[in-house]
């Protein structure tokens, strides 16, 4: 019995070690998230205080927003992420432009290279706030992790429209890659390439299945692609 | 203007891949009254621009795509010698800390007031100019 009791005490302990382990890594990287925006936020409020011009006064007030905004969508993609179901987008399906949603992404994104969109538009069947979002996750993925241009090709399979997001550059390793839809999960390549919550897949992943769709990540010799299938 | 001796303004290059980051500070230090002489937005455009605009001070965020914070550190210290460094982070764990700690390189987190950032840059071109 006592044999017993020890091990229930070793399992108890290893557990609240591991909970705790979890807690601080989430801390930590809600933390890392947040601080650029926040920071940003509060010293654009007293720099709007002291700008004696239109001209930057407009450039902050726009500042203000657009990290707002930032936070907005951190604070969705941590509710989502934790199963939050008023975060699920609640607009009705309806046919979109595959390239019009992406394109309107990358504008949102500010990425200083080029978005590529070789071939034809298609069209998909899915609710506007749900592509939109999947289309900045993979976007600003590309642009954060790979190295310059970003390709978004389209083209219609079997289950309905397959859309490919291709970025350049080595990016992650294999164990990085195939751990990249877990949760919180920030391998050495991202935490050395740009601060981040390690959620972003995750929750394109599950935007894309609350669509009827899939998300899946693959090397292609040198780039890394995100293919994206949805109903048409 | 910030001059430490009441010279040339103190001249700062601001490498950070947020737009805004780069915004807030040029807006704040030339406030503070440093010449801002030029933004990049990875490690290899700092290198790049440390040639053409010859900033005393560099601004450097640490975590960047393509060519980050850590692997610019030694490129700038072996092509412009001259040129001093401040990291500066969102966050900042024991690694971070002690690697620029060994690298004799200030770190700041980054921070709505740019109080200690102004305080930093002021010392390094202080020293850098008395030398």
């Amino acid at each position: 019995m006592q044999g017993s009791d020890a091990s229930a005490r070793a399992a108890a302990t290893q557990s609240a070690d591991e909970l705790d382990a979890i807690r601080r890594r989430v801390i930590n990287v809600v933390g890392h998230a947040l601080r650029t925006p926040v920071t940003t936020i509060a010293g654009m409020t007293n720099a709007l205080e002291a700008a004696d011009d239109e001209a930057t006064r407009a450039m902050l007030i726009e500042g203000l927003a657009r990290n707002a905004q930032r936070l907005e969508v951190l604070l969705d993609d941590l509710l989502q992420a934790a199963g939050v179901v008023t975060a699920l987008p609640v607009d009705e399906p309806s046919r979109l432009s595959v390239h019009d949603t992406f394109e309107t992404a990358w504008r949102g994104l500010e990425g200083p290279d080029s978005l590529m969109l070789p071939g034809d538009d298609v069209v998909v069947t899915a609710r506007a706030t749900a592509l939109h979002r999947i289309a900045t996750i993979l976007l600003d993925n590309g642009l954060k992790y790979g190295h310059g241009s970003v390709t978004v090709s389209t083209t219609m399979s079997n289950n309905g429209v397959r859309i490919e997001v291709e970025s350049a550059g080595d990016g992650p390793s294999d164990e990085e890659l195939s751990r990249a839809f877990e949760l919180l999960y920030r391998g050495e390549h991202a935490v050395t390439t740009a601060p981040g919550l390690g959620i972003g897949l995750a929750v394109a992943r599950e935007l894309a299945r609350a669509e009827g769709g899939t998300i899946e990540l693959a090397r292609r010799g040198a780039n890394i692609v995100a293919t994206v299938e949805l109903p048409a | 203007m910030s001059s430490p001796n009441g010279s040339e303004p103190i001249r700062v290059l601001i490498a950070d891949d947020e737009a805004d980051v780069r915004l807030l500070l040029r807006i704040q230090l030339e406030h503070e009254g440093f010449e801002i002489v030029g933004e990049a937005n990875d490690g290899q455009a700092a290198l790049d621009a440390c040639v053409d605009t010859k900033p005393e001070v560099v601004i450097l965020d640490l975590l960047m795509p393509g060519v980050n914070g850590f692997e610019a550190i030694p490129k700038l210290r072996r092509q412009h010698p001259n040129v001093a460094i401040v990291a500066y982070t969102a966050v900042a764990g024991d690694f971070v800390r002690k690697e620029m700690a060994r690298m004799r390189i200030p770190l700041l987190l980054k921070s709505g007031n740019v109080t200690s950032l102004a305080a930093t840059l002021r010392k390094l071109a202080e020293t850098a100019r008395s030398i």
